[in-house]
């Protein structure tokens, strides 16, 4: 029994931080307190995860080891600064941060679930919740009153998304009565020719692809974050992202390895659309969390074209481009959270104006890390990009001039970011919080550190992401 | 020499953090600048004083990744040394231009450091990944640059510029990303044209460099976005920099030279020499048309820059250090042209005079101008003089008509220089200038006499400077 | 040993370049003249003692061979020097002698440089010494005018010649790939290009001459002092020219256009020299023309003697500036009036310098008359006649014209010449002059002379001086004004360019269409993604389309 509770307590230490959290959120003088709780049972379970990472309660269900832990170390670490950074929003905002709190501690606990998962209940129940998760936070901090329609397509989307996981989830216990990979992978072998088994797998893949907000399901994405405020635009390029991602990765390999060619097939149309429309998409924006949501679908459109034949090595440059992803994404996150207008943070490209010259520092770093994300060397982002582009190099070189062509629209959509940032604009910004600071110089040296060391990144993390394919 | 060659690229870097916490509105950002080129010089000078023959090479290596193999080689011979000594001296005499409100802006003193590390790690490298990493690394600095101290016209310019070179500098990811493909780990840029490839893949490598080596040099149709940016530039530092840009692509040419062995390169010299030859026409003619030194200047810089990459292009490897020689006088008097014609234009707008005529009234300028305006244009005062002449005799060798048309177009930038320097020191043809215009002072006096003593010396020997 | 001449001329020109006070350059300047004449001493003890030494050394190495510096002692070379070593000391003296020179130690020191700079080229085997030297020479030459407004057109004329002259020059060195002039044999036999290093060599040698057609730049110097126009005139380009083609004729005589070309320019600009001293007002450009027409005769004589300098050359070269210092000294008398309409009167104290310049021009014609007669022969004898009667009829109709010509009024300031001066100097002169009549008497010269002197006594032409007042004849610039357009042209031309292909086709059209295409598809974006509802549909048709072609797909690897 106390294993078993040992083995459970890093979720069960999420579930007292929300049980924490939402007890005591009575008074506005509760953000600190919502915060500081979030963040200290966020540690606590990140501590407990690492001592238990690879004990499992049912053996079928859930399956820890390195790479499940790796991916659930940057899950923790995304929820930890999402959390740090949306404290200074929420204090400035005067605005109750429980609810926020709870469903950022939420989504780790359904994340670390779905990292874990090798059941496809399991996967299915936590990308639902997941979901929902999402919807609540989308619901709650919606920026414009107006906005409904948004929502009104997220909900859509999100019980057409339920219905095809339902469809799935169904049609493999009909078929195969047994949910858990290892038992679904040779029944889906045998049964290649099956249609409904067919149907079921393209569903489950389109559930990803909407979490994900991979075009053309990335309309909720972009209209979204577009209406919402900047700490759940932080929360959702970092998190969900990490937590889809690594079991997107178990769920290829160890289930859906037979229907290989044809995924591949339908993923690479995905990739290069959501590339397309991501580059596209970012320069016509002139909304600024438009334009990253837009970034967000081009990039991770990039990763999902890396992941071609999920060989090792794919998978391995795919994550060296997610990790250099998330770093970039962060610190601009972060330089967003040091920009504010009389009390109001940036919500269109033209606010920006004169920054560079009022807020030279936090400029200069929003620069830095939009060049790391356009994969300019000798910042981080190159190596991301290298990593992607030389598999992409080493067998189609059509999809490598389409890639390179739309890095070079989208770098126009960075430049007219940083473009404007040189305008002349006499409307002051208000004074950044030190700790806006503090981040940004931390993530530049851990970008620093990983471009001077990237043998920690490219041969150490990458021993760890192998131990899927054991 | 490898730790020598390791302290050499990390001065300026360690320049830029002294920079970075210098006191804010002081010149001690501006002397540290100063302090850690001349630091620099001094390394070069040491690394030059090392080298026992021409041919001598020193390699320093660095493991980056294990798996796979990368390793940062840096390597330094007397090509690369010479141009560096040009690179270097040509910034400290932007540094030297630079008003004293521009000296106290620090942003401006770090990102020339940082540029200046970009080049020199650029000049030094010699595997492909790393040579790809500084080649477009450097678009960083120079961006903000134009963005931070030239005028909001220019912004929008910076954009495309940016772009352009960008698109210029993923052809030779793609070239890279090739070789890699072939060859998993570092590649020295040597041995790139002599790779064991398969014909397309090789036919993707060398259009790839080429395509992104000319990126970097004005060519036809591609001069317009880099001629608007030099125009009206007001930053003697800034115009230096700038000017900088071709030699990366010049350079690019020059140390992949094995790729002029492969037999795919010979689709590709005959269209880049022919564009070579238009835009070296066109630039010739347009520099004649306009009625501003420094757009003169730039137009004989582009005219130069094309000479020496036809060049490379045509000639063997045994011309190498003939081009050397002429790129490090031809960029020192780039630079100096442009900070006297910036000091001119600052004493005209002082004294609210004439821009024709001006250099009646500054005689000390006048001779400083002359003399680089002579050396511009070809005359026996510095090694350029008889460097030229054995490059151009090579090209009349390889291609007789190529031979013809360069020597319209250097003739002809030559002219206009000239006569433009005559309109300026003319005083029948200063109408309006009063008599208080203020020559330069003593210091950039005995500074430009300094250099004009580098220049004149190295036409007895270019090297007189390494003992 | 040429070599030490070279090198103590070159430390004289440094010691003069010395700046100090006013009062201190008379004595510098003084004591560089002293040196420039133990140098010339030096100089033909040497010759005299059958000096035959060279001297080498490597300055350089590049791929085409080495880069040698050599400076070649033979009695060829020493003939060669002879006449401007004595020119170099001529003017030397005259700097010293008169005073409108304001630092004449500087004058000193460029002289010497040129003087250096010729040697070196006259002695060089290596082109690139050549090519330095002459591209020097061109630079003492713009300080020795010290005229910015008056030199822009020789400069940029000079400029030009010295460019074609480079690319001549790197024709020949692509060729025999080597940098040793001797080389230029081997590259005679291989015959190739030589029409166009024979016409262009041609116009760069006549580019400096000045010669017609490429006269603009030597005639633009008639605004600049008298000496130095002289001294560009005998010591500066026409001389590197000379010294080209006396190097290079070999070569460029390969080609069928070369003697044509030649004698087409000579004749042509005998013609002009002779009508443009007549017709033109200005005293200078008088010299210039005279000095064209010299030029003519001279490179015509030395076609017909092979290309070979001789001592008549030496003799022809002295006595033409022996005649230029008449008119020099004319020319101050006069006050230094531009204008030949303008020599006013003569005051009785001042007569004798007047006659001893007098002295001295009639003492050159008699010495060009030797000379010339001695140099005549069957084959060049109708140039020789033409050049004769030409020259003598325009000089003294020009002598005519200053000695009657009508006196409008008295001379209010007395002529500023120094009169003690004058005389020695015209001693000087005269007792040169006269050298000549030791070196080979002959009886046919007297001719010339007498008929000079009637001529000048009683010339019809004089009446030339009609044309002095038509404004539109003084300011006739066909050639200025065919030079300026060409340079307009070539200006409008890049201007065209320039509008047409960065501005019409770059930024009009494929910028604004790059421009305009990024905005259509961008508004396309926008506007396909304004309705996400409809933008839904569409995305389930597309997905079902995918999973449909995704199944295909599927079959048909199984199948």
């Amino acid at each position: 029994m106390i294993e078993y509770v040992l083995y459970l307590s890093p979720l069960l230490a999420l579930l007292l931080g929300i049980f924490c959290i939402i007890f005591r959120s009575d008074t506005a003088t509760n953000i600190s307190y919502s915060f500081k709780t979030a963040r200290t049972f966020l540690f606590i379970s990140f501590f407990l995860e690492i001592v238990f990472y690879n004990k499992s309660l049912i053996a079928n269900v859930t399956q820890g080891s390195p790479f499940t832990l790796l991916f659930e170390s940057s899950l923790y670490i995304c929820a930890f600064i999402v959390l740090y950074l949306s404290k200074k929003w929420f204090t400035s905002m005067n605005v109750a941060g429980h609810w926020f709190c709870s469903c950022i501690l939420m989504s780790v606990l359904y994340g670390c679930l779905l990292v874990e998962s090798y059941n496809l209940l399991l996967t299915v129940l936590m990308c639902v919740l997941l979901m929902f998760n999402n919807f609540i936070l989308i619901k709650l901090f919606q920026k414009k009153k107006d906005s409904s329609l948004n929502i009104k397509i997220y909900m859509i989307m999100m019980f057409l998304s339920w219905l095809l996981s339902g469809f799935s989830l169904i049609v493999f216990y009909t078929y195969s009565g047994d949910l858990s990979y290892s038992a679904l992978m040779p029944y889906i072998d045998v049964n290649q020719q099956d249609l409904f088994i067919f149907s079921a797998v393209a569903a489950l893949v389109c559930v990803f692809v909407f979490m994900f907000g991979l075009a053309p399901l990335h309309f909720w994405f972009a209209e979204a974050l577009a209406n919402t405020i900047l700490p759940v635009i932080t929360y959702f390029l970092l998190v969900p992202i990490v937590a889809c991602f690594g079991c997107f990765i178990q769920l290829n390999l160890h289930m859906l390895a037979a229907y290989q060619d044809e995924l591949l097939f339908f993923y690479k149309i995905v990739a290069l659309l959501s590339v397309g429309i991501g580059a596209i998409g970012a320069c016509s924006a002139q909304n600024i969390r438009k334009t990253f949501a837009y970034v967000s679908v081009y990039h991770l459109g990039l990763i999902l074209l890396a992941l071609f034949h999920f060989t090792p090595k794919t998978v391995d440059a795919s994550f060296v481009y997610l990790f250099s992803y998330l770093l970039a994404i962060t610190g601009i996150c972060t330089t967003l959270f040091g920009l504010k207008i009389k009390g109001e943070y940036l919500m269109t490209l033209p606010e920006l104006s004169g920054a560079a010259y009022k807020k030279p520092y936090i400029a200069a770093m929003m620069a830095v890390f939009i060049f790391s994300l356009s994969g300019l060397p000798p910042f981080l982002g190159f190596m991301g990009q290298f990593s992607v582009l030389s598999r992409l190099a080493a067998y189609r070189l059509y999809e490598l001039g389409f890639v390179l062509l739309m890095s070079i629209i989208l770098t126009f959509a960075y430049i007219q970011i940083i473009y404007t940032m040189f305008k002349d604009n006499k409307i002051p910004f208000d004074r950044a919080d030190k700790g806006i600071y503090t981040a940004m110089l931390i993530n530049a040296a851990v970008m620093l550190f990983i471009v001077v060391n990237p043998q920690y990144l490219v041969e150490d993390f990458v021993l760890m992401i192998e131990t899927v394919f054991k | 020499m490898g730790s020598l060659l390791a302290s050499f690229l990390l001065v300026p870097l360690l320049g830029c953090i002294f920079v970075l916490f210098s006191q804010k509105h002081k010149n001690n950002g501006y002397n540290v600048a100063l302090f850690t080129l001349s630091a620099n010089i001094l390394l070069i000078l040491r690394m030059l004083s090392l080298c026992e023959t021409m041919d001598a090479e020193f390699l320093y290596s660095y493991q980056w990744l294990t798996h796979p193999n990368v390793r940062f080689i840096l390597g330094v011979d007397v090509f690369s040394l010479v141009l560096l000594l040009g690179v270097y001296i040509s910034l400290i005499i932007g540094l030297t231009g630079l008003s004293s409100e521009q000296r106290r802006n620090k942003s401006l003193q770090i990102l020339t450091l940082y540029f200046v590390w970009n080049m020199e790690a650029l000049l030094l490298a010699k595997d492909i990944i790393f040579f790809y990493i500084f080649f477009a690394g450097m678009l960083l600095p120079l961006f903000w640059l134009i963005c931070l101290h030239g005028s909001f016209k220019k912004i929008s310019s910076s954009a495309l510029f940016f772009l352009f070179n960008f698109a210029g500098s993923l052809l030779l990811l793609i070239s890279m990303l090739v070789v890699y493909r072939y060859n998993r780990g570092s590649v020295l840029l040597s041995a790139v044209g002599i790779l064991d490839i398969p014909k397309h893949a090789q036919l993707i490598v060398i259009g790839g460099i080429c395509g992104a080596f000319i990126s970097r040099i004005p060519i036809w149709p591609f001069h317009n976005w880099i001629s608007f940016i030099y125009s009206d530039i007001k930053n003697p530092l800034i115009y230096i920099v700038m000017s900088m840009m071709p030699l990366t692509g010049l350079y690019g040419f020059i140390r992949f030279g094995q790729i002029m062995l492969s037999d795919s390169i010979y689709t590709f010299v005959p269209i880049i020499e022919t564009f070579c030859v238009l835009t070296m026409l066109f630039i010739a003619l347009i520099g004649l048309s306009h009625r501003n030194f420094l757009q003169k200047l730039f137009s004989y810089s582009t005219i130069y820059y094309l000479l020496f990459l036809m060049s490379k292009l045509l000639l063997t490897d045994k011309y190498q250090m003939n081009m050397a020689y002429s790129l490090f006088i031809f960029l020192i008097v780039n630079a100096s042209l442009a900070v006297l014609d910036l000091f001119a234009e600052n004493a005209r707008e002082e004294s609210n005079g004439n821009y024709r005529g001006i250099l009646a009234y500054m005689p000390r300028l006048a001779n400083l101008f002359t003399f680089f305006v002579l050396i511009a244009v070809g005359l026996p005062i510095s090694s350029m003089f008889w460097n030229n002449f054995i490059l151009i005799s090579a090209l009349f060798r390889e291609s007789f008509m190529t031979g013809i048309w360069v020597m319209t177009s250097t003739s002809l930038i030559g002219m206009a220089l000239i006569y433009e320097l005559y309109i300026m020191c003319d005083t029948r043809l200063s109408l309006t200038t009063n008599d208080t215009v203020c020559d330069i002072s003593d210091a950039n006096l005995a500074f430009f006499a300094g250099v004009t003593i580098i220049l004149f010396l190295s036409f007895f020997n270019p090297l007189w400077f390494v003992f | 040993m040429i070599a030490y001449t070279t090198f103590l001329l070159f430390l004289t020109g440094l010691f003069s370049s010395i700046k100090v006070s006013i009062k201190t350059d008379k004595i510098l300047s003084f004591i560089a003249f002293a040196a420039l004449f133990t140098i010339f001493g030096n100089f033909c003890e040497s010759w005299l003692s059958g000096d035959n030494q060279t001297f080498s050394f490597i300055w350089n190495s590049s791929p085409s061979g080495n880069i040698n510096f050599d400076i070649i002692s033979n009695p060829y070379n020493y003939e060669i020097i002879l006449p401007f070593f004595i020119i170099t000391l001529l003017s030397a003296l005259h700097i010293q002698i008169f005073r409108y020179e304001e630092r004449k130690s500087s004058a000193v020191a460029f002289l010497a440089f040129n003087l250096a700079i010729l040697t070196a080229m006259i002695t060089s085997n290596n082109f690139v010494q050549l090519l330095s030297a002459v591209f020097i020479a061109d630079i003492l030459a713009v300080l020795i005018i010290k005229d910015t407004g008056a030199s822009k057109k020789y400069t940029l004329m000079n400029m030009a010649a010295d460019m074609i002259l480079f690319m001549v020059l790197a024709v020949i060195n692509s060729l025999v790939d080597s940098l040793d002039i001797r080389q230029i044999l081997a590259y005679k036999k291989s015959g190739f290009h030589a029409d166009f290093l024979a016409i262009f060599g041609l116009t760069a040698v006549f580019m400096k001459f000045g010669f017609f057609i490429f006269h603009i730049g030597i005639l633009s110097l008639q605004n600049i002092r008298l000496h130095r126009l002289l001294e560009i005139l005998f010591l500066s380009a026409p001389l590197t020219a000379l010294v080209l083609l006396l190097k290079f004729n070999i070569l460029w005589r390969e080609s069928a256009y070369f003697l044509p070309y030649l004698d087409a320019l000579c004749s042509l600009t005998l013609a002009f020299g002779f009508f443009g001293s007549l017709l033109i007002d200005c005293y200078k450009a008088k010299i210039i023309y005279w000095q064209l027409m010299f030029w003519a005769l001279f490179v015509e004589l030395l076609k017909f003697n092979g290309f070979i300098w001789s001592a008549w050359f030496t003799a022809l070269f002295l006595g033409m500036y022996i005649l230029s210092n008449g008119l020099y000294l004319l020319h101050y008398y006069f006050n230094r009036r531009p204008l030949v309409s303008q020599f006013m009167t003569i005051r009785k104290e001042n007569k004798y310098p007047l006659q001893g310049a007098f002295l001295i021009i009639f003492s050159a014609v008699i010495s060009l008359s030797m000379t010339l007669t001695n140099m005549y022969n069957n084959v060049n004898r109708y140039y020789i006649w033409t050049f004769a009667v030409l020259f003598t009829l325009s000089l003294s109709a020009v002598l005519y014209q200053i000695l009657f010509l009508p006196r409008r009024k008295k001379l209010l300031q007395l002529s500023t010449i120094p009169t003690q001066y004058l005389i020695t100097a015209e001693l000087l002169l005269f007792a040169t002059s006269l050298l000549y009549y030791f070196h080979d008497y002959h009886i046919s010269a007297v001719g010339v002379p007498v008929v000079f002197v009637l001529l000048c006594l009683f010339n019809p032409l004089h009446k030339l001086s009609y044309f002095y007042t038509k404004t539109d004849i003084q300011n006739f610039e066909f050639f200025a004004f065919l030079y300026n357009n060409l340079i307009t042209f070539l200006q409008i031309s890049g201007k065209v360019l320039w509008l047409l292909i960065d501005r019409l086709f770059m930024d009009k059209i494929f910028i604004r269409f790059t421009v305009w295409s990024a905005k259509s598809g961008l508004s396309l974006f926008r506007k396909a993604h304004q309705s996400p509802l409809l933008g839904g549909f569409f995305v389930l048709l597309f997905i079902i389309i995918l999973f449909m072609w995704s199944y295909n797909l599927r079959e048909q690897i199984s199948g």
